[in-house]
């Protein structure tokens, strides 16, 4: 402890006070105590996993966003739009583009929801077999669990940042005493609990945007905000189609495909849809989370825009002195993934702080929470149930309360010893890849076309592997395989081993469904509803 | 010339950002408010149903 009150005078001081700290440990232990009461509805699997199917639109539309704006999301797309300045916009604009097309045609969607499974692998036994289930499960919590493996230290950043506590020792207790958090009311109150604190963080967070963004914008000046961005990154901060804006044309491609593929089949998206009332509402719900989805990116990259600005001014030299430009800094130092946090420790003053920090720790819990649910579904329902034939609900709860902790005690570890990458952004999307871009062949073929075989799912879940291949970027060196030919650009840029993992997997599908189709019918053809439609 | 194509570019895609940046923040803070009061209603009901759920099994 002595160290670490050590670190923490020889830091820059921010304006988090005494005051500040209160209120948020205030509202954790508010959120906690919503996880022991919420415990008393829990009598059935379906109650734990989706809310007993009981969701409205609005409460919906709510916990969505609550679950969809998480710390790491506001973190990653801040850290876009401060490296890569307004052009990092087009993500979210791609991302509402998307995902209002889905609502408003209901593709896959509709019929998902209709199908009345709880987990997209569930989805891959109903349609294909045992194996399908549970190879795409397997996959499933492998690209997700690794997928959510920086949201923690992500969080962690945040709070050392806006608070001043910037030493690697506080984050490491910082990061702890979250996960423990977390694990504590998602353990105890499963998806009642979720929504009941997601919508409490909905309506802070909110008001947390909203603060930010005009202290931020009343500190710097809305006209100097465009102005210095522009003349500091030129046209590359501005196009997102040019190549030299650190995106282009193959980028813009790979995330239409990652954020359509993404609605129709991750976990955590797909689990608020089974949820609803009925495929209506699903569809509902899909029209409305696209502006969410939209400005969950466009709000916090304009942050990090901000923060970009607020460095370049004179009177900020000294503070922009500490960052430095890799993404991990020596003892005392910034990185750049901290440049909007420590904007915001310094430019919103005390009590509003605490409140907006609240704000954060409410969607860095809101996401955590969903994701550790979601995929510790997916272990007990569809790795180990297919396994263990006639496990009770009562059986399925606690094995899944056991993997929400095996799973958080992972995070911790690969949080703290995994290396940070260039754009977390990238990460994000790549490791969520692994998983969609083979899942989406086989849920769209599975919905739509009679002649998808189980040979066809297998093929095209092992093809969307190749999503990996940026891991092994460091075994494929350019005098190996030559620095302009295809396969060094798949190992070595995420966003052409992405497209070339979709293209892959849909071909797989295809050829594989042709080639060696079912000898006998596929089980329950979606064409017609398979369970009745809750009226609302 | 060349310059000027770049400058109006420029100043194409910044007013874009501007646009999009405000028709985005209005709509979300919008739409906020009238989700949190419909949220707070559905979740009433949503104790209701479950509670029913747990009287019938």
């Amino acid at each position: 402890m002595i160290n670490l009150l050590a670190d923490t005078t020889s830091n820059m001081q921010t304006n988090f006070g005494s005051v500040d700290w209160a209120i948020v440990i205030v509202y954790l232990m508010a959120s906690v105590a919503v996880g022991l009461i919420a415990n008393r509805y829990i009598s059935q699997l379906s109650d734990f996993l989706v809310a007993g199917r009981t969701l409205r639109i609005y409460l919906g539309i709510a916990t969505m966003t609550g679950t969809e704006i998480g710390l790491i999301t506001l973190m990653y797309a801040a850290e876009d739009g401060f490296n890569k300045g307004l052009a990092a916009f087009h993500i979210g604009i791609v991302w509402g583009l998307g995902t209002v097309i889905l609502g408003l045609t209901g593709f896959v969607v509709y019929r998902l929801r209709q199908s009345g499974v709880m987990t997209i692998p569930e989805y891959y036994g109903m349609r294909y077999n045992v194996p399908v289930r549970w190879l795409g499960g397997v996959i499933l919590a492998v690209a997700g669990i690794l997928n959510m493996g920086l949201f923690l230290r992500a969080g962690a950043d945040f709070i050392t940042a806006v608070t001043g506590l910037n030493s690697h020792g506080w984050l490491a207790v910082i990061m702890t005493s979250l996960m423990a958090l977390v694990l504590l009311y998602t353990i105890l109150g499963g998806m009642v609990s979720i929504i009941i604190t997601d919508l409490v963080q909905f309506i802070v967070l909110g008001i947390g945007m909203f603060l930010v963004t005009y202290l931020m914008i009343k500190n710097i000046g809305w006209e100097d905000i465009f102005r210095i961005s522009a003349e500091s990154k030129g046209v590359e901060g501005l196009n997102p189609f040019e190549s030299q804006s650190g995106y282009g044309v193959v980028y813009v491609l790979s995330m239409l495909l990652v954020v359509v593929s993404c609605g129709m089949t991750w976990q955590s998206v797909t689990m608020r849809t089974f949820a609803t009332r009925s495929p209506r509402v699903a569809q509902k719900l899909y029209i409305w989370s696209a502006l969410t989805f939209c400005a969950r990116f466009i709000i916090p990259a304009f942050w990090g825009v901000c923060a970009f600005v607020f460095l370049q001014l004179p009177e900020n030299a000294e503070l922009a002195a500490r960052f430095v430009s890799t993404p991990d800094a020596p003892e005392g130092m910034y990185k750049p993934i901290q440049a909007m946090p420590v904007m915001i420790g310094h430019v919103v003053p005390s009590v509003l702080l605490g409140i907006v920090v609240a704000a954060m720790v409410a969607a860095f819990m809101s996401t955590h929470d969903s994701y550790l649910l979601s995929w510790a579904s997916v272990l007990t329902q569809d790795v180990v149930g297919p396994l263990v034939p006639g496990m009770g609900d009562k059986a399925r709860i606690r094995l899944t309360r056991v993997f929400i902790l095996l799973i958080g005690l992972f995070l911790l570890y690969w949080g703290l010893w995994y290396p940070a990458p260039a754009s977390l952004w990238d990460y994000m999307a790549t490791t969520g890849a692994i998983y969609f871009s083979g899942a989406s062949a086989v849920v769209v073929c599975g919905l739509y076309w009679k002649r998808a075989s189980n040979a066809g799912a297998l093929a095209a879940l092992l093809m969307g592997l190749l999503a990996m291949a940026p891991i092994f970027k460091k075994w494929v060196p350019a005098d190996l395989v030559g620095d302009g030919s295809f396969l060094y650009k798949v190992v070595h840029d995420d966003s052409v081993s992405r497209v070339t993992a979709f293209a892959a997997s849909w071909l797989a599908m295809v050829i594989f469904s042709l080639l060696i189709p079912n000898r006998k019918a596929n089980g329950p053809a979606i064409d017609q509803p398979v369970v009745q439609e809750v009226s609302s | 010339m060349m310059a000027e194509i770049i400058q109006a570019g420029e100043n194409g895609w910044l007013t874009t950002w501007k646009v999009v940046l405000l028709v985005v923040g209005v709509l979300f803070a919008g739409m906020g408010a009238v989700v949190s009061v419909g949220a707070v209603r559905d979740l009433f009901s949503m104790f209701r149903d479950l509670r029913h759920k747990g009287e019938g099994s």
